[in-house]
């Protein structure tokens, strides 16, 4: 499972791009997500989630926001912006494109046009 | 059990390097980690378990702040062990001896060959030098996952510190002794081949006297 988890890890970005898509979330909420979608198979640590996220607002892909809740122990927020949604797109294609290159190396197929 | 976490955290930010974006992560982390501390202990965990848990879950905590993991500047190379460190200079003295008579014979030389001795010293202190690096760039022995007090963290960096101290200061006294001794080889290899010299051949000890002066300037401005 190993393997596995350094090409979900190499990802990041992309899942966190994708989670906010649909809706601003925040930390703890994106690595309970993922693991309720992978069946508990998989979970981020908090420090890869937590540099994806500093890159990903480098990037001007995502921005963040404090939450209401008490103070010293608030909630913070992140949206998704207009770049980040054309990021997102593409690294999804670009996913996709990777994704037919090596099935067609490893099974021996003839490339699909 | 929310203040373990929170001093869980302290104590992992404690002695980084300041961060403007320092408290905002903490704050973060908290609040993510008091969330999933919540939701195990209604998922039917007991205290213990589910702080073990969420701290398990962490992962590394220089990566946390952003901090790159690996050292820009090329470190040195690891010091090697002991036995390997006391063959080496073993292995240096043999070749100097042998190189020493080795050229005494083919040249018919014994009043300069002598000096061979002083260059195998010299790159002794050299050898020694780098080892003295090594030692320094040596990671600090601080367990992060010890929950000792600040006063115990506290002390064990100022014998840190000491040590560091010690080193450097052996640092500038090996490469005060690369150049006396160098300065010796010139002075006798110059005088040798250049008899007529010797009277005022002297001056390079002059010259060793300045160099070395300005070695323990830089050495105490650096140290500033």
């Amino acid at each position: 499972m190993s393997i596995a988890s350094d090409i979900i890890r190499g990802h990041t970005e992309t899942i966190i791009l994708s989670q906010l898509e649909s809706n601003d979330s925040y930390g703890y909420e994106i690595n309970k997500n993922i693991q309720k979608r992978t069946d508990n198979k998989y979970e981020l640590k908090d420090a890869t989630l937590y540099s994806a996220f500093r890159r990903l607002e480098d990037a001007k892909y995502i921005a963040s926001y404090w939450g209401e809740e008490g103070a010293g122990a608030r909630r913070r927020y992140y949206s998704i912006t207009d770049l980040g949604r054309i990021a997102c797109t593409q690294n999804k294609k670009d996913w996709e494109a990777a994704k037919t290159m090596i099935d067609t190396l490893i099974y021996n197929e003839e490339a699909k046009k | 059990m929310k203040t373990k976490i929170r001093n869980y955290v302290d104590e992992l930010f404690f002695g980084k390097p300041a961060h403007n974006k320092m408290k905002d992560i903490k704050e973060e982390l908290i609040s993510n980690l008091n969330e999933k501390y919540d939701d195990l202990i209604a998922g039917g965990y007991n205290g213990d378990e589910a702080f073990y848990k969420v701290i398990a879950g962490i992962g590394d905590a220089d990566e946390l702040l952003g901090m790159p993991r690996k050292k820009i500047i090329p470190e040195p190379e690891p010091l090697p062990k002991k036995e390997l460190r006391s063959f080496i200079i073993s292995t240096l003295w043999l070749g100097t001896t042998i190189l020493f008579f080795m050229v005494s014979f083919l040249l018919d030389n014994w009043e300069t060959s002598w000096t061979i001795f002083l260059l195998g010293s010299i790159a002794n202190s050299y050898i020694l030098l780098k080892w003295t690096a090594a030692e320094i760039n040596l990671p600090a022995p601080i367990d992060l996952r010890k929950q000792g007090s600040h006063e115990m963290r506290a002390s064990e960096t100022e014998a840190h510190e000491r040590k560091l101290h010690k080193l450097r200061k052996k640092q500038m006294g090996l490469i005060s002794s690369i150049l006396w001794q160098g300065i010796v080889v010139i002075y006798f290899v110059f005088s040798m081949t250049f008899p007529f010299t010797f009277s005022f051949s002297w001056i390079i000890f002059l010259a060793g006297a300045i160099v070395q002066n300005y070695i323990s300037l830089t050495y105490r401005t650096k140290k500033d």
